[in-house]
């Protein structure tokens, strides 16, 4: 069936030694494949090449954190096309999204102001009513910490957040699992009374 | 194909120019470029004032000032990285890539402060025209060359200049290079007055550029030396009730009749087809004074409707809707 498949649909020039060209000849032929016939043709091709497949749960934890952007538009994914697809909603939000761009596209894991402005004009986007401010308060809701010589990172839970974008609940339960979770004003001053009645109590018997 | 005999694009080029400053040049040209890309038109910004407002109308100020800082480097992408070979006389034209802004189809090729020393060259390349020297051509016709090129690679269907407050030689190239203008006119006495210069100078700049054009060698990239009036906009004024306040309304007609006398007659004096409509039709618009939508527009680097409450935004989306379908239908620019 793959060789009919081959035979009908595109041809493969017996010069196809380029990886993206074969890639996409496949990917021609196997558009024009029934989508329940697809899974079996790949584990053939798999088989016959002696080649390990990857499952979702086999993906490596240094590009897990990529999931949700498509692998075949991860090199070439513009900071547009990014935003687009992260569709950052505050000034704030959308620092958060460039600053993760740089970092994971641009190998820039240390960033200043300039850069994210620098990159949000390349993205096509409004320009920041104040870049700096905009840039504190990421820092202020924890999408970025500070890093040395002024510069700013990404934090973990920025990197959770952005990827859990367009998902604004995901995103949103994301930033609520980071904050750190604080004794209440009022819990702590009734802890600390009861614990002073006990101590009255203790010294009384 | 040499640079020399590239034939001129089919976008529309288009300045509001006016030589007193602050009646508005560029929000109007911001607003009304983001308008035409609004109804769908592919629309380039030049910023070709060395003040480069306009620029840092839709550009971070710090990423301007970066741009100004690399504008000589290989990585610069300002008006004056592109004419600077020319001005230097090392080479032609360095086409730049315009910034694709956040307004869906207009695109922006920011000034730059060192144009200023382009200027300073255009007053030899002036003289150089008449003399009949290729560079003289090349010189005056740098950002004309600068904007077919990049209508040409971005299928542009309007250019709009962003020109300074003056009558200088950088804003004579750029008017000469201009299929239309249109003028801006706020509502007080100054602007009245400076009309009766424009339409002088205009005049002037028009008939020199002919002579430099019969002069001109076979198959050299020429500016078009033809600027057709679209109209004025008249604008700045407070209403009440809906209308022009009575201040303000006082200078609408002097406005209108200083247009006809002193621009439209003029400008017939040397060729009907400069002026080509009645007295009574040039009015493109009238134009509100938008209060605080303006400066926040500004802030925010976007156009005056998209700030505001939603009546504020319609209002506002309105005007200048009408404007640009005018602007579209006396340029023939569908």
């Amino acid at each position: 069936m793959t060789q009919t498949v081959l035979e009908s649909s595109v041809p493969i020039s017996s010069d196809a030694v380029d990886a993206t060209i074969a890639l996409k000849q496949m990917l021609d032929i196997m558009s024009n494949v029934a989508p329940e016939n697809r899974q079996r043709l790949i584990q053939s091709l798999a088989t016959f090449f002696d080649v390990a497949q990857i499952g979702p749960g086999d993906v490596p934890s240094a590009t897990r954190k990529r999931e949700g952007i498509p692998f075949s538009e991860e090199k070439i994914l513009s900071p547009k096309e990014f935003l687009f697809q992260k569709k950052p909603q505050s000034d704030v939000e959308r620092v958060a999204a460039l600053g993760y761009y740089l970092t994971h596209y641009r190998d820039t894991p240390y960033f200043k102001t300039l850069d994210i402005s620098k990159l949000n004009t390349e993205a096509a986007q409004a320009k920041f009513s104040n870049a700096a401010y905009a840039v504190d308060n990421a820092t202020k809701y924890g999408y970025l910490v500070p890093a040395s010589k002024g510069n700013k990172q990404i934090s973990a839970s920025g990197e959770l957040f952005v990827q859990a974008l367009p998902d604004r609940d995901a995103a949103k339960q994301v930033m609520q699992d980071a904050r750190p979770r604080r004794k209440s004003k009022k819990g702590n001053q009734s802890r600390e009374k009861s614990a002073n009645n006990a101590t009255e109590l203790n010294e009384e018997t | 194909m040499p640079p020399n005999s590239m034939k001129r694009h089919k976008s529309k080029r288009i300045a509001i120019f006016n030589h007193k400053g602050g009646v508005g040049k560029t929000t109007l040209t911001i607003n009304i470029a983001a308008a035409l890309a609004r109804l769908g038109k592919r629309v380039l910004l030049l910023d070709s004032d060395p003040q480069c407002n306009l620029t840092s109308y839709l550009v971070d100020p710090d990423v301007v000032d970066d741009m100004l800082d690399s504008s000589e480097t290989p990585k610069g992408r300002t008006v004056w990285t592109a004419v600077r070979p020319v001005a230097e006389g090392t080479a032609d034209v360095k086409v730049v890539e315009p910034i694709e802004t956040s307004i869906s189809r207009l695109f922006l090729i920011p000034g730059d402060i060192a144009l200023s020393k382009y200027e300073q060259d255009l007053h030899t390349s002036w003289g150089e025209c008449f003399q009949r020297r290729v560079r003289g051509f090349r010189g005056v016709s740098a950002l004309s060359f600068l904007a077919n090129s990049v209508s040409a690679a971005y299928e542009i269907d309007f250019v709009f200049y962003d020109s300074g407050p003056n009558i200088g030689p950088l804003n004579r190239s750029i008017l000469l290079d201009c299929d239309f203008f249109a003028v801006p006119a706020s509502c007080d006495g100054f602007s009245v007055q400076a009309l009766k210069t424009l339409g002088r100078t205009l005049y002037e700049w028009v008939r020199d550029w002919s002579t430099v054009m019969n002069l001109a060698p076979d198959d050299i990239y020429l500016l078009r030396g033809r600027p057709t009036f679209v109209g004025h906009i008249i604008q700045r004024f407070r209403e009440y009730a809906e209308q022009p306040a009575t201040s303000y309304r006082a200078f609408i007609p002097r406005i209108e009749r200083g247009i006809t006398s002193d621009v439209v007659n003029v400008l017939r004096e040397l060729d009907k087809s400069l002026a080509p409509l009645s007295s009574t039709q040039y009015k493109l618009g009238q134009i509100k004074d938008f209060g605080r939508l303006a400066p926040q527009a500004q802030l925010q680097g976007v156009p005056i409707w998209k700030v505001g409450n939603a009546n504020e935004s319609d209002n506002a989306w309105e005007v200048f809707k009408a404007l640009a379908e005018k602007i579209i239908e006396r340029t023939n620019g569908n």
